[in-house]
């Protein structure tokens, strides 16, 4: 078994190495998106997308995005029911944990609301990527990009490098993936920034099946050391409940993480083309990922997409997610002084979460100029609407337009 | 991590070895229409896996490239 | 002697997944055919002998078709009347390759677009990418191959039309 392993991955080897490979450039364009994430607890994110990539030759290109999300909670009139919470009242507990759970968890970006009720401010998250691309030689591909984030309490830099390479006649494509998350937590009931630090490697095969079909498995490793938790929420511990739990007391206090989390994630997809018959000019993808973390989390993803061209000018997508997860080991429902890991964090418990969208895209002819060097490329709206178990639900609205130069 | 990188050249490898798949550069247009492509939308799909992630305790949302139309 | 085995054994595998690949058209009579031109002409391969043929399978689905297609029916017009351009498109349905051609400027005198809408021709040149090109000698053997389309390659064309037509 070992000589035919070691004769399979010396061909393979040799495959890789003697095969021509190379990326074809991408095309030139600038898209300018707009969301809004509406929750149920009167919380709305709003946020916008610009992104740019440019070919400089036919190897290489060149990548910008810039990303800005605002917060905007609610801080006046009535809280709302929540639906699906463990207690049915309006207003009081429930409500405030679940509007903490819409807010500090939505894009990212916190505001200065604690795990119960209390004042409650915008917050802005402002994001950048920039990102080079480019075939050597026709050997292997390679493309690099850095992320960086930063909002009132917690800013992150992240460099990514991919290798890709294609072999047995493009019709398989390995991609290796590295990146290196670094970021600083400055939560507002932390006494001095910490910082965390997450290296993610990733490895992915995709295969040609057939002129209709591909498929792709991947895998991705994440180690995560430093400060674990956001310092934006605060835990009550011996009895006390969690309205009282607004400023950091004895019985109302930070949360406790453990210092390191590593994680897996196996990703398995099929996408395929119909031609001819009902469902003419149409593909579906299927996406399947398990995932488990040395916290004990474990969890099921299962996606499905659906495109289909309505005529030559409109393409519709509608598309459907369930995710199912366990709660971390630490999770309690309540808490004493003397436990070692205390958590607020909604991310944490057991939830299951379903996404349901649909997608309409409007496709200008190519060429349709619009000055002398910029076409239209196409025009879409969607709407999403998301549903947790945990009790919080969100309406997702999106427009955006594509420009080709 | 050598146990996956493994398993995915010799998912590669068999698939080639086998002849079971050799899709020609000219039978490729289906698989060039950008709703196969990997990266069709990826603003979009940047903005849901932020979205997701930080509601959710998992992560893992590298992308998978290839197919296309294996041009040049 | 079990490494040396190992690598061998390895080499061989390799070279049975890879070698459809390496065997090469170089070198050998271009293969013979009959396809029609935009207007339903049938037009032949033949038709050329005596000029340098430069064949070119391409595609409107194929992004970098489109950057060489408006200069390789530039490039060419400097060759007229001892050298041609067979564009052989392989697309199934007319209107894209109409789509494609109402975006392109109009074509030269020695630059010939013919139709393969059911690939019968190209699997005889063994196209390794989109866009294949190969280049052929007066007497129709296959002198120079370029699989795929590169920002510098009309210097190369340039080199190896101006060889063949000594």
């Amino acid at each position: 078994m070992a000589a035919i392993k070691r004769i399979v991955a010396a061909g393979a080897f040799a495959a890789i190495t003697l095969s021509a490979p190379g990326n074809a450039s991408a095309e030139d364009y600038s898209k300018v998106e707009g969301y809004i994430h509406s929750f149920n607890n009167n919380v709305s994110v709003y946020s916008g997308v610009f992104a740019l990539n440019k070919d400089v030759d036919l190897d290489t290109s060149v990548y910008f995005k810039y990303n800005i999300d605002l917060i905007n909670p609610d801080t006046g009139g009535d809280e709302g029911d929540v639906e699906g919470g463990d207690d049915d009242d309006e207003g009081g507990e429930d409500d405030a944990l679940n509007k903490s759970r819409a807010v500090s968890a939505v894009s990212g970006a916190s505001s200065a609301v604690s795990s119960a009720g209390g004042s409650s401010a915008t917050d802005t998250r402002h994001a950048l990527t920039l990102g080079a691309s480019r075939n050597f030689n026709n050997i292997i591909g390679a493309e690099a990009y850095l992320d960086y984030s930063a909002e009132s309490d917690y800013r992150s830099l992240t460099p990514t490098v991919t290798l890709k390479k294609d072999f047995f006649e493009k019709n398989t494509t390995l991609t290796l993936g590295y990146s290196r998350n670094m970021d600083t937590v400055s939560g507002r009931f932390m006494d001095n920034a910490e910082d965390k630090t997450v290296d993610n490697f990733f490895v992915g095969v995709t295969q040609v099946l057939s002129p209709f079909t591909i498929a792709q498995i991947g895998y991705s490793r994440n180690q995560s050391s430093g400060f674990q938790s956001e310092g934006i929420r605060l835990v009550p511990v011996d009895g006390v409940t969690a309205d009282t739990c607004t400023d950091e007391t004895a019985t109302c206090v930070e949360e406790v993480f453990p210092e390191t989390r590593s994680r897996n994630a196996y990703l398995a997809g099929v996408n395929h083309y119909f031609s001819g018959g009902l469902l003419d000019r149409s593909s579906i993808k299927l996406t399947a990922r398990y995932y488990n973390d040395d916290w004990d989390i474990t969890s099921y993803t299962g996606d499905v997409e659906y495109y289909k061209y309505l005529s030559e000018e409109w393409l519709l997508r509608l598309n459907y997610r369930y995710y199912t997860q366990t709660a971390a080991f630490f999770v309690k429902d309540s808490y004493s002084s003397v436990d070692e890991f205390k958590s607020s964090s909604p991310q944490l418990e057991a939830l299951d979460s379903n996404l349901y969208g649909a997608k309409l895209a409007y496709l200008f002819k190519e060429g349709e100029k619009i000055s002398d060097t910029v076409s239209l490329g196409t025009i879409e709206g969607k709407y999403e609407y998301y549903t947790e178990t945990i009790g919080v639900n969100a309406h997702i609205i999106m427009a955006a337009i594509r420009l080709i130069f | 991590m050598r146990k996956i990188v493994y398993a995915a050249l010799l998912f590669g490898a068999l698939a080639g070895a086998a002849g079971c798949v050799n899709v020609k550069p000219w039978e490729r247009e289906y698989l060039a229409d950008p709703i196969m492509q990997s990266d069709y939308n990826k603003e979009e799909k940047s903005v849901r896996e932020h979205f997701l992630g930080t509601r959710e305790g998992s992560v893992g949302s590298f992308g998978v490239s290839g197919g296309g139309c294996g041009c040049n | 002697m079990g490494i040396a085995k190992t690598i061998v054994s390895g080499l061989l595998l390799a070279l049975c997944m890879i070698s459809p690949a390496l065997a090469g058209i170089v070198n050998s009579k271009a293969p013979e055919f009959t396809l029609q031109d935009l207007s339903g002409k049938p037009v032949s391969i033949s038709d050329f002998r005596g000029r340098v043929v430069f064949i070119d399978f391409w595609a409107s689905w194929c992004p970098p078709c489109k950057k060489e297609f408006p200069e390789l029916n530039s490039f060419i017009k400097r060759y007229e009347p001892n050298a041609v351009v067979l564009a052989v498109n392989v697309d199934r349905k007319r209107s894209h390759v109409d789509d494609f051609l109402s975006r392109m400027p109009g074509l030269s005198g020695n630059f010939h677009v013919l139709l393969d809408a059911e690939s019968k021709i190209i699997p005889a040149y063994g196209a390794r990418a989109m866009p294949t090109s190969y280049i052929i000698d007066r007497e129709g053997v296959i002198r120079f191959a370029h699989y795929g389309y590169r920002d510098d390659d009309a210097g190369e064309w340039a080199a190896e039309i101006e060889s063949l037509l000594k």
